[in-house]
């Protein structure tokens, strides 16, 4: 089989299971296909930190197949921060290289229970901390349209095993733009549903209070299939939201009515003009086919994002880290590398006592006005159109020295993480480079329906979603 | 002036943990039962502090720290959030421990003790950190970490610092403890680390109202009565030091309970910070109405005790065999037969604390029948007076013995005596012995 070829079958669960239904499959040439072509995608773009055996892959898929599981064996990815029982689970971080842990993470558990085969665990920046996996301990990923740029972080190559189409959807976990981020610089789908819907229940923490995990993937109709297979109440997680509705898509008739806020007090300065481009495209489509009426609105206290950020989420971090004292996992504390100790520095400094007022504290009084910024701006609109990211996706090494640099490419992301509320990244087009635009749309709480909607309604009738990078030697 | 003409008053504050009798841990569904269970047995990814494990918390477990900070008279905080304390140490395997340090569930309480109030500062819940046992090795010294312990539930009290001797100290922690054990919280066992103390002692000069500038915290003592030496001897200690003019350090002691001293442990030079943070991983967790008024009608302990009391029931019997909230249906029963038959309350009630723990005590109607037929051994001085005139006649060396002033004779005979008739009320045969003893001598 060809990536082109397989492309069909991960790019939509329609196509699996009518594949699967049919017997067109023979599930061993799906498994050594699957093999190879991951093998290739590795190659090129440095997607995976560990790919599993074709044997356990054959099996699952068989399994899978045979007991009608619901996703029938829809092959996919984990970002290397999920617990998975019996396979190496490292956070891309030197210091749990030889990880291989006792036990499953939730998420990972329901989709073994919901018939998803899993292949391989994505690479990402270590322990969550980057936007460009260049801070992986082990090597970076590369961007499937372009290879000397970065894909995106901290989940790169989860975005990059998606835009590839070697895996169908990998799920991942947001903390500040980790999934919507590099799903915009890939030119995928980066969902992440509001704070509390999915179990972290064995989620490696970055940032406890802002860690979501999400789904990356291509059709919006696909993911909210995932979604609605992982989400929901779990013993083991006490932050996930107990009463959550089912996300369904609406009729577009209903979407007539919608207002959409935007920003462009955010926009003014620093924003690629293709990305300004884009958002005009999109504000248009949206008011000629749906009639949607677009409303400008101001959230006062957005610009403070990014500091707030930098001091809550180092915080969290040099507490969640603070498990490995070199006693366990084989690694002193050595093994830490520079992004990781920086952040232990910066959080560790923040929450002595003396400085805890002035930093820590004070950080969580802007997080809570960012949160009644956006609570106040769902009065007027129904959900926000703005910007993933500043620019599409850089170069490889471009931002490394320079990591406040690197910290700004979550500007546009990282206040719907501290508001907890959901936002979605879809592709919009490819730029004039040929490098993918990505625009996020974020909602109230809970209003994950809203925003799926909305993007299917654009895929649609962009078809964006069928959108693929070029690989040579396919 | 010298500090020579000075007096000395203690200051002593105590810190009292015990681990809360509930099946699971604190954080996990894991058996909270640690004590001789086989090392490493009861653990699971959230107890060991495994990448990506969380904590869920045990609302059993904060429903009996709910009652212990009602049984100590606090203000209530109606929320319930957790904090992490970070320190590094090999029981520790988060690097940080989950306790309650802004909003403690219990807050200025107090304990009265035979009319005396001490003041309670804070009753909040925690957990309790993985066990290290140091130990040789296929001769290699090792520390070895079990994990059983870790995360079963524990409460810490803190008291003010109202306390100026070791008497008090101890009349405290006792009645604490029966409190606790009565009301089934915690089982308080020392010896198996249920219940530990730490005491904070200092000493200003006599009618100063300040608190010294330093103090010593006495730590790991395992019983009352060590820990009331140790206070002792610190006061002791820094009396000497302070009327020489000297200085206490500020130190953790321990307390050498065979030779009877205290020793530095651990100086601290700067307190220690803890970064704390507010543990994101469990939400706020709000005590129900419904969770806050059962707590709020368990019946008063001293009201309890005091009806049996009030009923005629010795007061020693009611303070060591009425002991835990779950005996009262029995009791009930009990003195239900003790008014039917007309029984004696306070004979009875010996008879209770003499057999105690034995196993016709369930039985009710069982151990009347016993307790009535002791009686009638004991009672029947007649035939007791026959037998001790028997044992009398037919040990005359023993006798003889005993006429030459070795008293303890007269045990070999209380033994004859026993032999006979099974059983004897000792002081009443004793009594019958020397009776007739003394005839005896008097008739040569």
């Amino acid at each position: 089989m060809k990536l082109t070829e397989l492309r069909q079958l991960t790019g939509s669960f329609d196509n699996w299971q009518k594949a699967i239904n049919n017997k067109e499959l023979d599930l061993v040439e799906v498994a050594e296909s699957l093999e190879n072509l991951l093998q290739l995608v590795q190659d090129k773009y440095q997607a995976f930190i560990t790919i599993r055996e074709r044997s356990e892959i054959l099996k699952e898929l068989r399994e899978n197949v045979e007991k009608r599981r619901p996703l029938l064996g829809w092959p996919f990815t984990m970002k290397d921060i999920f617990i998975t029982k019996g396979i190496r689970t490292t956070a891309s971080a030197k210091l749990l290289e030889d990880y291989i842990p006792p036990y499953s993470s939730t998420v990972y558990k329901r989709l073994q229970k919901a018939g998803g085969t899993l292949m391989a665990k994505t690479n990402c920046d270590a322990w969550g901390f980057g936007a460009s996996t260049e801070n992986s301990d082990f090597y970076p990923s590369r961007n499937p349209y372009d290879p000397t740029r970065v894909p995106g972080g901290s989940s790169g190559g989860a975005a990059v095993a998606v835009a590839t189409g070697v895996s169908s959807f990998d799920i991942s976990e947001d903390t500040g733009g980790s999934i919507r981020q590099p799903a915009a610089l890939s030119g995928v789908t980066g969902f992440k549903p509001t704070y509390g819907s999915i179990s972290r229940y064995g989620a490696i923490a970055f940032s406890s209070s802002l860690d979501t995990v999400g789904i990356i993937g291509r059709r919006i109709e696909d993911i909210i299939r995932v979604f609605s297979l992982i989400k929901g109440p779990d013993k083991l997680d006490a932050t996930v939201y107990p009463q959550q509705k089912l996300t369904q898509l609406m009729l577009p008739s209903k979407l007539r009515n919608l207002t959409i806020g935007y920003l462009p007090e955010i926009m003014k300065e620093g924003v690629d003009k293709e990305i300004l481009q884009a958002i005009n495209e999109v504000k248009d489509f949206y008011k000629q086919e749906l009639g949607v009426i677009f409303k400008e609105v101001k959230l006062p206290h957005f610009k403070y994002g990014v500091a707030t950020y930098y001091v809550l989420a180092p915080s969290e971090a040099s507490s969640n880290l603070s498990r490995y004292d070199g006693n366990r996992y084989g690694c002193d504390r050595t093994a830490f590398t520079d992004e990781a100790i920086r952040r232990i520095i910066i959080g560790t400094f923040s929450l002595a006592s003396g400085y805890y007022d002035a930093y820590y504290l004070q950080a969580l009084k802007v997080r809570r006005l960012i949160y009644e910024d956006f609570l106040r701006a769902f009065n007027l609109v129904d959900v926000l159109l703005l910007p993933t990211t500043p620019t599409s996706a850089f170069k490889i090494g471009e931002k490394s020295g320079d990591p406040l640099q690197l910290y700004l490419q979550d500007i546009f992301t990282i206040p719907a993480s501290l508001a907890g509320v959901p936002g979605i990244s879809f592709l919009v087009r490819l730029s004039s480079r040929g490098l993918p635009l990505g625009l996020q749309l974020v909602g109230p709480h809970f209003k994950e329906d809203l925003l799926t909607s909305l993007i299917a309604f654009w895929q649609e009738k962009k078809k964006t979603h069928l959108v693929y990078p070029q690989i040579e030697d396919e | 002036m010298s500090n020579k003409q000075l007096k000395f008053q203690p200051v002593i504050g105590l810190e009292i943990h015990v681990e809360l009798k509930t099946k699971a841990k604190m954080f996990c569904r894991c058996s909270a039962d640690h004590f001789h269970t086989p090392p490493n047995t009861n653990i699971c990814p959230v107890c060991l502090g495994l990448p990506g494990a969380m904590p869920y918390p045990n609302l059993k477990a904060l429903e009996k720290t709910l009652l212990i900070a009602h049984l100590l008279h606090c203000r209530i905080n109606r929320i319930s959030r957790f904090e992490r304390k970070h320190y590094f140490y090999p029981d520790l395997p988060k690097g940080y421990q989950l306790t309650q340090y802004l909003y403690p569930m219990g807050y200025q309480g107090y304990l009265e003790v035979e009319g005396k109030r001490f003041f309670i500062r804070r009753v909040h819940q925690e957990e309790d950190t993985a066990k290290l046992k140091h130990q040789r090795l296929k001769s290699r010294l090792v520390s070895l970490v079990d994990f059983n312990r870790s995360g079963v539930p524990l409460v810490e009290m803190v008291t003010e610092p109202v306390f100026d001797n070791s008497q008090d100290v101890v009349a405290f922690l006792k009645k604490l403890q029966r409190l606790l054990r009565f009301y089934e919280v915690s089982s308080c066992d020392m010896e198996k680390g249920s219940m530990r103390l730490e005491a904070n002692i200092s000493l200003r000069p006599e009618g100063s109202k300040e608190l010294p500038d330093y103090k010593v915290e006495l730590k790991n003592i395992n019983s009352f009565r060590f820990l009331a030496e140790a206070i002792d001897y610190e006061i002791k200690r820094q009396t000497q030091l302070l009327s020489q003019g000297k200085e206490v350090t500020q130190e953790t002691r321990g307390y050498n309970s065979v030779k009877k001293f205290t020793f530095s442990q651990r100086v601290k030079e700067e307190a220690q910070d803890y970064h704390y943070l507010l543990e994101p991983d469990i939400p706020p967790v709000y005590l129900s109405d419904e969770v806050v008024e059962k707590v709020r009608k368990t019946p008063d302990y001293s009201q309890l005790i005091g009806k049996w009391i009030k009923l005629g029931w010795p007061k020693t019997v009611v303070n060591n065999l009425l002991i835990r909230q779950g005996q009262l249906e029995w009791w009930q029963e009990l003195e239900t037969t003790v008014q039917e038959e007309g029984l004696d309350r306070h004979k009875l009630g010996h008879f209770l604390l003499k057999n105690k723990g034995s196993y016709y005590l369930k039985d009710i109607s069982k151990l009347i029948a016993r307790f009535k037929e002791d009686e009638k051994i004991i009672n029947n001085v007649d035939q007791l007076v026959k037998v001790v005139k028997e044992v009398v006649a037919n040990n005359p060396k023993a006798v003889a013995d005993y006429q030459k002033g070795k008293e303890s004779a007269i045990y070999f005979l209380l033994g004859q005596v026993r032999y006979r008739l099974g059983k004897v009320n000792v002081q009443t045969t004793l009594q019958q012995l020397r009776d007739v003893l003394t005839d005896e001598k008097s008739k040569k």
